[in-house]
């Protein structure tokens, strides 16, 4: 079988010069890959793969299928219409979710998509590191997954699409104490107590940042997002941080570990030294901060 | 009948008028009310077209082409025309339409086929219609 | 009353969002632990259908957006492509077949991506060989985008003022073609 991850077989140490931290914010991570559909895909064969995961993966469900994505370069601002045209009398492949026990693994899958979700367990729990973890995990669910394909001969997925997200809850309590206090959490904000505006209320932040390939070219983009947000748990008020890197490399998954430099690089670059104190960081790298 | 070949028959005189029936799908109506043609009506690459010397022969008008066809239109193009993008003329007679022909050729790439609209001129201009 | 015909597309053919900014994202745990206080929501996809008439039959186009307002040249080029599922066999009075559904499906969605809000409607105009072309004449410009069932699509270029001409084909020159098309606004 092609083994279309192309990477060594023993677990990779972390890379030494990103950034690392004891106790960071980071409560979600999400790897994805996507492929041009594999027409001879079925929900029927969706379902049989779940006995290849069943074990670990017990609980299952059907959700409606993610839209495909890809990261266009040039990208027309002028040309955002989004329309997508669909028949009308038949029914998409859905997406299969397995999951867990615990709820902190997943697995979604559907005919162009698979995804591999991570949560972090309660706060007292050390979170799984990319590198020992995350990334060995993946790879080694993603070849359940090829090997499925080929047993059953439905196809050799190409890929055009990588995905790697990592969520933060930055709570309220640790560092600062209201949604104003902006500039004790993230770099790019400069406060001012002049009227007006005054200092801020709260935050939200949209930001898009494109990711250069060795040659210089665009290979994907890096999406940052910040909005204030409550804990449904206990009400504690925090600030989302959602960092999303896009785009593909070669053929394979050669982009995830880009794009999680990029998140880990930027998450450091973006938040201010007190908030890494809080988070305990362990290798103040020669990326430059204030 | 698509896959035959023809070669071009040099009986067929250059100014030889070779006529094509144009459905108004075929047609846009400039803000003038002039019927213009797309390319897309000179595009076969086995165009079929009656040739006018042939029906002239059997005392056929050239309108006679559209007779069957309310509301088409009816243009013309010279055999010369045709020849200087490269395609062959020629005479294929068929039961119930004595002056068919075809031009013979491709059409669909370096924009022949707009080439051969460019040289077409109207014998019967189509009614602008709206569609239901 | 006419019968209600739906287009019939192709379901594997799953059209391409035309800005990543507003893809949907993939976490899922977390999401149950927050509430957003914020009014930002990341946009929803709303299905919408439209009804079009053509030679005595009523067409549904189904699509999904964020519920926008339309650009001026949809309902034009809908109608366009309406009016080839109803063209009937020998249409072009030569033997002409139906138009491939599978072409007009991969055209409406190619053009989606390069169409922006103050394009200019093309003309749909279908071919013989049971294709299709896309055309626009304006000044001095013709542009034609092909679609067959016997090849890749294209693009035709002519500037009649200076006689330029060139021919691409696509998707590669898909950012050639938009910014043409961006052009003839």
């Amino acid at each position: 079988m092609e083994n279309a991850l192309k990477r060594q077989s023993a677990v990779p140490s972390r890379p030494e010069h990103l950034p690392d931290f004891d106790n960071p914010p980071v409560v979600e991570t999400v790897l994805s890959v996507q492929f041009e559909p594999l027409p001879l895909v079925q929900a029927a064969h969706l379902g049989l793969l779940w006995s290849e995961y069943r074990a670990a993966f017990p609980k299952t469900e059907e959700r409606p299928p993610l839209e495909p994505v890809i990261e266009q370069f040039p990208e027309n601002p002028a040309a955002r219409v989004g329309l997508k045209f669909q028949a009308l009398e038949s029914f998409p492949i859905p997406r299969f979710w397995f999951a867990n026990d615990q709820g902190s693994e997943m697995i979604q899958v559907q005919n162009d998509r698979f995804v591999k979700n991570w949560r972090k367990e309660g706060e007292s729990h050390r979170y799984p590191h990319y590198d020992e973890t995350i990334r060995p995990h993946f790879d080694r669910d993603y070849e359940i997954f090829l090997a499925f394909l080929e047993k059953n001969q439905l196809g050799t997925p190409h890929v055009n699409q990588c995905e790697v997200t990592y969520v933060n809850h930055i709570l309220a309590g640790e560092g600062w104490e209201h949604y104003g206090d902006v500039d004790r959490i993230f770099t790019f904000w400069r406060p001012t107590d002049l009227l007006p505006p005054g200092p801020p209320e709260d935050l939200r932040l949209h930001t898009r940042f494109v990711i250069p390939g060795k040659d210089g070219q665009p290979i994907g983009r890096l999406h940052v997002d910040v909005q204030p947000a409550i804990r449904t748990s206990d009400n504690r008020p925090m600030y989302l941080l959602h960092l999303t890197a896009r785009g593909q490399v070669g053929d394979a998954v050669d982009f995830f570990d880009i794009g999680r430099e990029w998140i880990v690089t930027t998450f450091k670059r973006l938040t201010t030294n007190s908030m890494h104190n809080i988070w305990r960081i362990k290798n103040d790298a020669s990326i430059g901060n204030r | 009948m698509p896959g035959r070949v023809f070669e071009d028959d040099p009986n067929i005189p250059a100014d030889e008028r070779l006529l094509r029936r144009i459905p108004r799908t075929w047609v846009d109506w400039d803000e003038h009310g002039n019927a213009v043609i797309s390319s897309a009506a000179f595009k076969d690459e086995e165009l079929s077209i009656s040739l006018e010397s042939v029906m002239a022969r059997d005392g056929r008008p050239p309108e006679d082409a559209i007779r069957n066809y309310p509301g088409y239109g009816l243009a013309s193009i010279t055999a010369a025309h045709a020849r200087s993008l490269k395609q062959a003329v020629a005479p294929d007679p068929l039961p119930d339409e004595p002056a068919h022909g075809v031009v013979y050729g491709q059409k669909k790439r370096g924009g022949i086929g707009g080439k051969l609209r460019d040289g077409a001129l109207w014998v019967v201009r189509p009614v602008e219609l709206e569609l239901s | 009353m006419p019968a209600l015909g739906t287009a019939e597309l192709t379901v594997q053919d799953r059209g391409i969002l035309a800005t990543s900014a507003s893809a949907a994202y993939l976490d899922y745990f977390s999401s149950g632990d927050r509430l957003l206080v914020s009014v930002f929501q990341q946009p929803v996809l709303i299905r919408r259908q439209r009804k079009y008439y053509s030679r005595g039959q009523a067409y549904q186009i189904e699509w999904q957006d964020y519920g926008q307002p339309l650009p001026a040249w949809f309902d034009p080029l809908m109608q366009g492509f309406v009016d080839l599922f109803t063209l009937l066999h020998n249409w072009d009075s030569y033997g002409a077949g139906p138009i491939d559904p599978k072409v007009v499906h991969y055209a409406m969605n190619l053009i989606n991506g390069l169409l922006g809000p103050t394009s200019p409607a093309p003309r749909v105009v279908p071919l013989s060989s049971g294709g299709l072309q896309l055309e626009w004449h304006r000044q001095g410009i013709d542009l034609e985008i092909v679609f067959d069932r016997d090849g890749p699509p294209f693009f035709y270029y002519r500037n009649r003022v200076t006689g330029d001409e060139s021919e691409h084909t696509l998707p590669q020159d898909n950012a050639l073609l938009r910014s043409i098309i961006g052009k003839l606004d």
